[in-house]
């Protein structure tokens, strides 16, 4: 009779709360300001830095919601499993789906940016032909599973920032020599005559692409030190990386009060490398690139690799040929093979498509999910635990949260028409599945992205 | 005796299923199936859902076990395990160098093979690397390795420069194990540009090679234990090897380069020709390999 046995080590970590802000502020890739610069500065109408103080409000509500809920759910951080437990395990498929779209479109989004830093520097080149070579290289490591970039990660996020300082000096002292507004000083990046605040509103759902990672840290609960780390990180995560944004935008804003001069390329895509020869000329152009550059790759890896697991997990634990594919792993790589083709095959898209439009598509699923771990938090502790009956408590489980249901509510029905449309799409084909999995809601819906099954949460009275 | 089969779940991970249960079939021997998983630290990675793939890729690292058990026939006692390393390599060596899995293997099992174009050997990437690093001999199923209820001769190749000792000491100690005939095969390969007299000489010197390594088999061995010796010549090692005949249920000793550090397999070029015209599987020995000792007196030593 043939024996089996295991010898895997499961290491265990102690992670501090600077270590996982570090991981948060890495996820968020802070250079990805320079990149959406062009764009928001012409949606609303110059005014970047309230934009990216709206959407980090919104962003500050859902991160102390998300504190919350990772207390109730250590060990599976995301809005699909809060509102599987807590809400229906359809309406969590229905979360998880739309961030599906957000998951799948990262690796694509990293592509489209680096065919825009390409094209800066060889204009004559077809971008398409950076778009394949990019995507064939990210490919190529994630499948041979050389995806690993943790180790990196510090020293990019460190690089990023210290060369955001190099350019909030150069831009200071262009600014005294009087190029753009002629003072940092000013309140005009904040508000001018004749701006409005719809396109801000719309600018900040834009924006909100900027801070699209900080969530992720949730998923370290069990490697922190304390319960207390993870709701500690996410809301200083939120905090430092919004600042960066803040300080970053209002000096770019300050010199470049408007966007006349810069190319088609980076009002649709990334406005890094004219910005940065702007403000610094080659030299700076060059390095700011570079930081970029790496940083965008890391993050392309690592999307790759973590969307190419999801898919491989819900393959496994589904039925049918499509699922019998994506769960299949290479002997000799031992890596999901034909879910990372699959994304590869996605990221060609970055051919056609362009920042501004695949960035709201994210945003459309990332502030699904948010407004949902918002609302899951009153559902939580308000409805089932009927934690209301304190000032405090009403504040802490109905006020806040719906403050933050509302005002990432607002910036998602404020999603540019076109992205908000094709959401919409996606998200009835994720009804229809949904529809086709549970038999018409005959069958029970069961589809894990956690390791076993969770504990327990009373759910006997879903909603 | 304990042999570390490396299974992938491909033909090369079949074949060496089989080769392995077809060396322990000619004794009592166990096998240990090793399947190598990646390690399984957390790659902090954005939105990588870490824990549910690594109990899923465990899952199919079992499943793969499983694959690999079925194919071991009735009576061949193995065992299955899920290791996490580095590379598949590593985790080859260290499975097989573990103590808490019953101390340094006799030998590492995998599937060497590629469809070549040319012979029937191409040396895949795994088989590669582990023959740069095993402190253990390694023995490579060619392709499509048709499993024997045991192995039915041993054939030992060597040539004329110093440094077999160990391989030659192996080969006697395997085959008084297996108690299978033995088999000592020297290989000269002389080309047309040598003088008549000098292949002559070379020749010369060949047979009395041969001939002494039978001796010194027939020293050791019992004296009814079959033992032959054969000279295989040629313009090329390929032409050496092809001259000889070769039952489909043999398995062919070599030893690895020189160039090699101690303990540590390489194969020379002379080894790699063989290889790739060689039909039947075949044992790579690393140079200065310590022979463990077999036999009825290991066997009782052994733990179970």
């Amino acid at each position: 009779m043939p024996v089996t046995t295991h010898s895997s080590t499961n290491l265990q970590r102690s992670l501090g709360t600077m270590a996982i802000v570090g991981l948060g502020l890495g996820y968020m890739t802070p250079t990805v300001i320079f990149d959406t610069f062009g764009i928001v500065s012409e949606e609303t109408d110059s005014l970047v830095p309230l934009a990216y103080l709206m959407a980090m409000v919104a962003m500050a509500f859902t991160a102390v919601s998300y504190g919350r809920m990772v207390r109730v759910f250590p060990s599976a951080g995301s809005a699909y499993t809060y509102a599987s437990e807590t809400i229906h395990p359809n309406v969590g498929f229905l979360i998880g789906w739309s961030s599906l779209l957000d998951y799948l479109l990262l690796p694509l989004v990293n592509a489209l940016i680096l065919r825009s830093y390409m094209e800066a520097f060889f204009p004559d080149v077809p971008p398409a032909v950076w778009v394949v070579l990019v995507v064939l290289m990210i490919t190529s490591l994630v499948l041979f599973s050389m995806s690993n970039t943790s180790r990196l990660n510090g020293i990019l996020v460190a690089f990023s920032i210290v060369l955001i300082v190099v350019f909030v000096v150069l831009t200071w002292r262009q600014l005294a020599a009087g190029e753009g507004n002629g003072t940092p000083f000013s309140t005009r990046p904040l508000w001018h005559e004749g701006a409005s605040l719809g396109p801000v509103i719309t600018g900040a759902t834009i924006v909100c692409f900027s801070f699209i990672g900080f969530d992720a840290i949730t998923m370290y609960t069990e490697e922190a030190k304390d319960a207390d780390t993870v709701p500690r990180a996410i809301m200083l995560t939120l905090l430092i990386g919004g600042a960066i944004f803040f300080l970053a935008g209002w000096f770019a804003q300050s010199r470049f009060p408007t966007m006349e001069g810069f190319s088609e390329d980076a009002l649709q895509n990334s406005a890094l490398p004219e910005m940065a020869e702007l403000i610094g000329g080659n030299v700076f152009k060059a390095f700011l690139t570079a930081a970029a550059f790496a940083a965008t790759v890391a993050s392309g890896l690592a999307s790759h690799a973590s969307v190419s697991r999801m898919l491989f997990v819900m393959g496994r634990n589904g039925h049918g040929p499509i699922s019998r594919a994506l769960s299949y792993v290479h002997p000799r790589f031992r890596t999901p093979a034909i879910a990372v083709l699959f994304v590869g095959v996605v990221s060609l898209l970055a051919i056609p498509l362009n920042l501004d439009f695949v960035a709201a598509l994210i945003n459309f699923g990332a502030l699904m999910a948010f407004t949902f771990v918002n609302l899951t938090v009153i559902i939580y502790f308000a409805v089932r635990q009927k934690l209301v009956r304190s000032p405090r408590q009403i504040l802490t489980n109905i006020v806040l949260p719906a403050l933050g249901v509302c005002s990432t509510g607002v910036l998602w029905i404020n999603l540019s028409p076109d992205s908000f449309h094709y959401g919409l799409v996606w998200f009835f084909l994720g009804v229809a599945v949904v529809l086709g999995l549970t038999r018409f809601f005959k069958r029970p819906l069961r589809m894990s992205l956690e390791e076993g099954p969770l504990p327990e949460v009373e759910s006997e009275s879903a909603v | 005796m304990r042999l570390v089969v490396g299974y992938v779940s491909n033909q090369r991970g079949v074949d060496a299923v089989h080769l392995a249960s077809s060396l322990a079939g000619a004794r009592r021997a166990r096998l240990d199936i090793v399947v190598v998983l990646p390690l399984d630290a957390p790659t902090f990675d954005m939105y990588s859902p870490d824990r549910a793939y690594q109990s899923q890729l465990e899952q199919q690292g079992q499943e793969w076990l499983d694959e690999a058990l079925a194919l071991v026939p009735d009576g061949v006692v193995a065992r299955g395990h899920v290791v996490r390393a580095e590379s598949i390599t590593e985790g080859l060596i260290d499975a097989a160098t573990d103590p808490t899995l019953g101390g340094e293997a006799h030998l590492i099992v995998i599937g060497a093979a590629h469809q070549g174009i040319v012979g029937r050997f191409s040396i895949g990437s795994i088989a590669g690397t582990l023959l740069h690093a095993s402190p253990v001999p390694v023995a490579l199923a060619p392709v499509d390795y048709e499993p024997h209820p045991a192995i039915t001769r041993l054939t030992c190749a060597t040539g004329l420069l110093p440094g077999a000792e160990a391989l030659v000491e192996l080969a006697i100690q395997l085959a008084d194990d297996w108690r299978v005939p033995l088999r000592l095969m020297s290989l000269l390969a002389v080309g047309k540009e040598r003088s008549e007299d000098a292949r002559h000489e070379l020749h010369a010197i060949a047979e009395r090679h041969v001939h002494d390594l039978v001796a010194q088999a027939n020293d050791v061995l019992p004296d009814d234990f079959p033992v032959t010796g054969v000279l295989g010549t040629g313009r090329s090692l390929e032409e050496c090897v092809h001259g000889l005949d070769f039952d489909s249920s043999e398995i062919v000793m070599v030893g690895s380069s020189r160039l090699g550090g101690p303990k540590r397999l390489f194969l020379g070029a002379s080894a790699n020709t063989i290889l790739h015209a060689l039909p039947v599987p075949m044992i790579v020995v690393p140079r200065d390999y310590e022979v463990p000792a077999y036999g009825v007196h290991a066997e009782a030593a052994e733990p179970d």
